[in-house]
C-alpha cells in the first residue's frame, strides 16, 4: 500500500494523543506482555457461550429462595416468598432440594431443572466490596475484581486467548446498542439489536462498493476502529445470509414478544446458520428494585418472567443442540437481606448465578457453600460470597469452551472447583 | 466580557499563576499553543483554531458559524457563548419558538388536563405522548439551530450528569419541571445551586426512590448515587455507613400527589407534583455524614446540610472537573488540566462558567486531538453541516427517533442513572448505524426536514464537479482538505460507478461516514 507510511504516522499520532482508547483496544492488554509472543491455545471450538447479564443488581434471595432459613422469613415480612408447603398461599416456592426454591415466576425453569440441564450456584459474587452498580459491573465484566488498570473484558481475553482456526466475523455478538464491557478491548464483536436491519441503507446496487470504500476509509484509523469497521464489512455480509422470517423454532418452541427473548431467538438463528458463532451477550435491565419489588407478585417478579420464559423457549429450541450450547447468568450483586420500607431491597453482596447445558457432572440443582443468614454470618447485613464467580467462569471455560488458559483470562486468580462439570 | 464573573475568573487566573485580563490570557494561551506548533494547520491532518473551537463548543460546523467565527474571533466567540443571554437568538426563536408550546406551560397544569382528558375522553396518552416528544424535540432543535451553542451543551451535560429515566418516572410532567428547573435554569452558574434544585426536584426524587424514602427503614438509593454520581464520585471517600446517614438525612424529602386519587395523595396540598418535606416520614436523630455531625431536629435543614458539605468537598471539585475536562478535552482527561480546574471551583464556590474558562484557555484544550461522537453528536453535526432545517416535526422525529434508539442514545432513555458515557471506546463498537445515517442525509432521504445545500454550494461558487465539491466539503466538514487516502478512496467510488448525481452524493455520505467526522 503506497500510503503505508503514512497510515502509520496517523496511527501513531492518534495512539499517543489517545492513550486510553489506544491502550484498551490493543488486541491483548498491557497487563499480558507475554500473550503478544506466545502461541494462542489451540482447541477445536466447544460451546457457544450466552452469558446474559442482569442489570441492576438482582435480588437473588427472591429468585433462588432459601425456604429453609428461618432467618430469610424473619427480615422481609412483606417480601420473603412463601415456603412450599405453605398451603395458605396460592403462589409460592417452588421446591428444589429441600432447602432452596424457585419463586413462582421462575416455573417455566423447573422442568430444566429437573432433566438436569439447569443449575443455581448461590452465594456466589465478585469479592470486591463495592455496591455500586457501575464499579461492580466494571469489575464484573473486565473479571478483574478490584484491579482498576484493566479495560479489557473477560470474554475478549478469552476469544483472544484461544486459536480455535475460527476467522468468522461473527465469533461474539453484543446484542444491544452497544458491546457489553465483557467484550471489550478484544476481537471486534458485532453489535446489533436486529438481525433484519443489519445492512448497508441506499441503492443496493452500489451498497457494497459502497461499504468497501467506508472500510477503506477507516483503515487510516486506530487499530481498534479500522477492525470495529474491517468486522461490520463482514459480518453485514455473513448476517444478510439470515433470513429473520424464515425462521422457525424447532420442537414447538414460542418465544415471547420481547427484546429479550428475541435476542435469544436471534442467537438461535445464528447457531441454526452455523456461521461460527463462539460467544453472544445478552442483558437484562430493571433489576435494581428499591421500591415495589413486590414478592410473589410485582416488579421482580415480572422481569422473572421475562428471563425464564425466553431462556425456557430458547431451551426448547435448542432441544438436543444443547449438547453445545451453555448459558450463564450473572448480576452485579445480590441486594440486602432485610427488605425496607419501600417493599423493596438496597444494594448488598453476594448472589446467585444460573447456568443452562447440555451436560452436568453433578445432580446436585444447588450449588452452594451456604453461609447462613443469621446475623454474625452476613457480610454487612448482606449474604455473603463463599463462591468467587470466576471460579464457576473458569469451569465453563476450562470444561466446555476448550480454554485451560485461565491465569489469562482471570490473571492473579487461583480458580478452585465448583463442581458443574 | 460583561456578565462573567470578573473577580472569580481573577482569583481562578490568580491560582494558575497567570494574574492577567481574559482577553489577553487567551492571546497569550493563543500565541503559546502556535509557539508549540499545537494547532498550526501544518498539514492535512492539522486543525486550525477556529475549527478546533467550533467542535469543541457547539454541535459541527456550519458555513454560517465558520464565517462568524472568521468574523469576531476564537476569543470572541469563547466569551460569547459563555454569556448566552447576550447573544441575538431572535431567528431561532421566530422559526421555532411556538413549535413546542406544551414546554411553556407549568407542570400542574398539565397533569390536571391529562387527568381530566382522560376522565372525559378515556384518551389515555394525550398530553403526556405529546409533551415526551416535545422535550426531546426542544433537545435536537436547539442542537440544530440556537446560536446559543454552548448554552444547549451544558444544559445537556447536567441532564446526562443528573441523569433520569423518563420511563422509570411516574409523570412525565414531573421531567419538564426538571428540565426548566435542574437542567436548564443556569447551566454556566454555580454548582451548588444545581444540586439543590435536582435534590428537589420531583422527577429526582421519584426516579431515585426518595420521594417514598421512610424513618422506619430508609431507601438508599438516592442517598448512594449523590454521592457516588452527583457529586464525590465512586471514590471521593464516602463509606456504606456514609450511604446509611445520607439516606436517613433525606427522609422526607418527597413530592405531593402524583395522582389523582391515589392512596399516596397528600390532600392537604393544593399543587400535583411538587416537592415538599414531609416531617413525618423523617428520620430527627443525629447522623454524622463523612464526619460532619448533623445535629438532631434539623428537619429539612439535614438534607440542605448535606448538599452542602457534598458541594464543598474536594472530591466533588475533581469529579466536576474531571466530567467538564473529558467533555471538552479528551476522554483521558489530563491531570494537570482536572487540578486546575478543581481549583477553580473551591475558589469559586464551583462557579462553572469560570471552569469552563480555566479548560478553554489551557494547553491542554488547544492541544486537544479529536474526540470520538457520541450519536447524537453525530447525527447532529451531520444535519448542521449539509444545511438542514427541519420543517415538520412529526416527520422528522419519525425518521429520526429510531435511529437515535439503535444507536442507544436517545434523549432521557438511558436506563441507569450513571447518564450515557462520555467516552469513544463504549460508542466506537456500532458504526453500522452511523453510515446509514450518512446515506440518508446525503440523499436527502430525511423526512420532514429540507437541506438547502445546493444553495449553499451556489453562494459559495462552488463548481459542480467533484473535486469543487470535494474540496469544499472537506474544509466544511474536516476544516481541512482531504488527505490523499480520502481523496484516491473517494475517487476510485467515482471511477468505479460514473459520476452522477446520486453518485455525488454518495460521495457526500463517503465523507460524513468516514472517521474524520466521527470525530470532533
Amino acid at each position: 500500500m503506497s500510503q503505508k507510511n503514512y497510515t502509520r504516522r496517523e496511527w501513531l499520532r492518534r495512539s499517543a494523543a489517545l492513550g486510553a482508547i489506544s491502550s484498551a483496544h490493543l488486541m491483548l492488554p498491557r497487563w499480558m506482555p507475554r500473550m503478544a509472543f506466545s502461541p494462542r491455545h489451540q482447541a477445536p471450538r466447544g460451546d457457544v457461550l450466552i452469558c446474559i447479564f442482569l442489570r441492576g443488581g438482582a435480588d437473588s434471595l427472591n429468585m433462588i429462595v432459601p425456604f429453609g432459613e428461618e432467618a430469610y422469613y424473619a427480615a422481609r415480612p412483606n417480601l420473603a416468598i412463601p415456603r412450599p408447603d405453605d398451603n395458605s398461599a396460592a403462589l409460592k416456592t417452588i421446591d428444589l432440594d429441600g432447602f432452596f426454591g424457585l419463586h413462582p415466576a421462575l416455573a417455566n425453569l423447573h422442568p430444566i431443572f429437573a432433566n438436569g440441564q439447569m443449575k443455581a450456584i448461590h452465594a456466589t459474587g465478585s469479592p470486591d466490596p463495592t455496591r455500586s452498580h457501575f464499579e461492580a459491573m466494571s469489575y464484573m465484566e473486565f473479571g478483574t475484581p478490584g484491579e482498576k488498570s484493566v479495560t479489557s473484558g473477560w470474554i475478549a481475553r478469552h476469544l483472544s486467548t484461544l486459536d480455535t482456526g475460527n476467522t468468522s466475523p461473527v465469533r461474539a455478538v453484543g446484542w444491544g446498542t452497544a458491546a457489553q464491557k465483557s467484550l471489550a478491548g478484544g476481537i471486534a464483536p458485532v453489535v446489533l439489536k436486529s438481525i433484519a436491519d443489519y445492512h448497508l441503507g441506499g441503492r443496493v446496487d452500489v451498497a457494497m462498493q459502497l461499504m468497501q470504500s467506508i472500510n477503506t476509509l477507516y483503515q487510516q484509523d486506530t487499530e481498534a476502529l479500522a477492525a470495529t469497521a474491517n468486522a461490520t464489512v463482514e459480518a453485514v455480509d455473513l448476517i444478510g445470509k439470515v433470513d429473520m422470517n424464515q425462521y422457525v423454532p424447532q420442537n414447538g418452541a414460542v418465544y415471547p414478544e420481547d427484546d429479550f427473548s428475541f435476542g435469544l431467538k436471534q442467537t438461535a438463528a445464528i447457531i441454526r446458520a452455523d456461521m461460527g458463532l463462539e460467544v453472544a451477550c445478552l442483558d437484562l435491565g430493571g433489576w435494581d428494585t428499591h421500591a415495589q419489588q413486590g414478592s410473589t407478585e410485582g416488579e421482580q417478579a415480572g422481569l422473572m418472567n421475562v428471563l425464564a420464559n425466553g431462556l425456557a423457549a430458547f431451551h426448547q429450541d435448542m432441544g438436543p443442540d444443547m449438547a453445545r450450547v451453555t448459558v450463564v447468568v450473572m448480576s452485579e450483586f445480590g441486594r440486602r437481606l432485610k427488605e425496607n420500607a419501600d417493599i423493596g431491597t438496597d444494594h448488598g453482596h453476594g448472589g446467585a448465578m444460573l447456568v443452562m447445558s447440555g451436560q452436568f457432572a453433578t445432580n446436585s440443582p444447588v450449588l452452594t457453600q451456604w453461609p447462613g443468614l443469621d446475623e454474625e454470618h452476613l457480610d454487612n447485613g448482606d449474604l455473603a460470597i463463599t463462591i468467587d464467580y470466576r471460579n464457576v467462569l473458569a469451569e465453563i471455560l476450562q470444561y466446555r469452551l476448550n480454554n485451560p488458559l485461565l491465569q489469562e483470562v482471570f490473571p492473579n486468580f487461583t480458580p478452585e472447583p465448583v463442581g458443574l462439570f | 466580557m460583561t456578565t462573567l464573573n470578573r473577580r472569580a475568573f481573577l482569583k481562578a487566573m490568580g491560582i494558575s499563576g497567570v494574574a492577567v485580563t481574559q482577553a489577553t490570557a487567551l492571546q497569550e494561551v493563543l500565541a503559546h499553543a502556535v509557539s508549540q506548533g499545537g494547532f498550526v494547520p501544518t498539514s492535512a491532518t492539522e486543525r486550525d483554531p477556529i475549527t478546533h473551537v467550533i467542535n469543541r463548543l457547539t454541535f459541527g460546523p456550519t458555513d454560517h458559524l465558520i464565517r462568524n467565527v472568521q468574523e469576531i474571533g476564537v476569543s470572541a466567540f469563547i466569551e460569547a457563548q459563555l454569556n448566552p443571554e447576550n447573544i441575538d437568538d431572535s431567528e431561532f426563536d421566530a422559526t421555532y419558538g411556538e413549535v413546542f408550546p406544551l414546554l411553556n406551560e407549568p407542570s400542574s397544569e398539565l397533569m390536571i388536563t391529562e387527568f381530566e382528558m382522560r376522565q372525559q375522553e378515556n384518551n389515555r396518552n394525550g398530553v403526556a405522548q405529546n409533551l415526551m416528544r416535545q422535550l426531546i424535540g426542544n433537545w435536537i432543535y436547539r442542537s440544530l439551530a440556537s446560536e446559543r451553542q454552548l448554552h444547549e451543551i451544558m444544559a445537556q451535560f447536567w441532564a446526562n450528569h443528573f441523569s433520569i429515566h423518563t420511563d422509570s418516572i411516574p409523570d412525565i410532567f414531573l421531567r419538564l419541571d426538571d428540565e426548566r428547573n435542574v437542567t436548564r435554569a443556569n447551566p454556566f452558574g454555580k454548582f451548588r445551586d444545581i444540586l439543590y434544585a435536582s435534590a428537589k426536584s420531583p422527577a429526582m426524587l421519584t426516579y431515585l426512590d426518595n420521594a417514598t424514602s421512610r424513618k422506619e427503614a430508609p431507601n438508599e438509593n438516592y442517598a448512594r448515587e449523590l454521592m457516588e454520581l452527583h457529586t464525590l464520585g465512586v471514590n471521593g471517600g464516602y463509606t456504606e455507613d456514609d450511604v446509611k446517614a445520607v439516606a436517613r438525612a433525606f427522609t422526607g424529602w418527597s413530592v405531593t400527589r402524583l395522582r389523582f386519587g391515589a392512596n399516596r395523595a397528600n390532600e392537604n396540598t393544593e399543587e400535583p407534583g411538587q416537592f415538599y418535606f414531609n416531617p413525618e416520614m423523617h428520620d430527627t436523630e443525629e447522623k454524622v455524614v463523612l464526619g460532619h455531625v448533623i445535629p438532631a431536629g434539623g428537619g429539612i435543614k439535614d438534607g440542605e446540610m448535606v448538599l452542602d458539605i457534598l458541594a464543598s468537598h474536594p472530591s466533588t471539585a475533581q469529579f466536576i472537573s474531571t466530567k467538564l475536562v473529558r467533555r471538552f478535552v479528551s476522554d483521558d482527561p489530563p491531570a494537570t488540566l482536572v487540578e486546575r480546574t478543581a481549583q477553580t471551583y473551591l475558589a469559586t464556590d464551583g462557579d462553572i462558567r469560570s471552569m469552563l474558562w480555566t479548560i478553554f484557555t489551557s494547553d491542554e484544550f488547544w492541544n486537544a486531538t479529536p474526540k470520538f461522537k457520541q450519536p447524537f453528536e453525530f447525527i447532529i453535526s451531520s444535519l448542521r453541516a449539509m444545511n438542514y432545517a427541519p420543517s415538520r416535526f412529526e416527520s422528522f422525529a419519525r425518521w429520526l427517533q429510531p435511529i437515535l434508539i439503535n444507536m442507544g442514545h436517545i434523549p432521557f432513555g438511558r436506563p441507569s442513572p450513571d447518564g450515557y458515557p462520555d467516552v469513544g471506546t463504549y460508542w466506537m463498537s456500532n458504526l453500522l448505524t452511523r453510515w446509514n445515517v450518512a446515506i440518508d442525509i446525503a440523499h436527502g432521504m430525511v423526512n420532514g426536514a429540507q437541506s438547502s445545500f445546493r444553495t449553499l454550494l451556489e453562494a459559495n461558487n462552488v463548481g459542480s464537479d467533484a473535486p469543487s465539491i470535494l474540496n469544499f466539503v472537506g474544509q466544511l466538514l474536516y476544516g481541512r482538505p482531504l488527505n490523499t487516502i480520502e481523496m484516491d478512496t473517494i475517487n476510485a467510488y467515482l471511477s468505479a460507478e460514473g459520476t452522477t448525481t446520486e453518485t455525488l452524493q454518495d460521495m457526500i455520505a463517503l465523507m460524513l461516514a468516514a472517521p474524520a467526522f466521527q470525530y470532533r
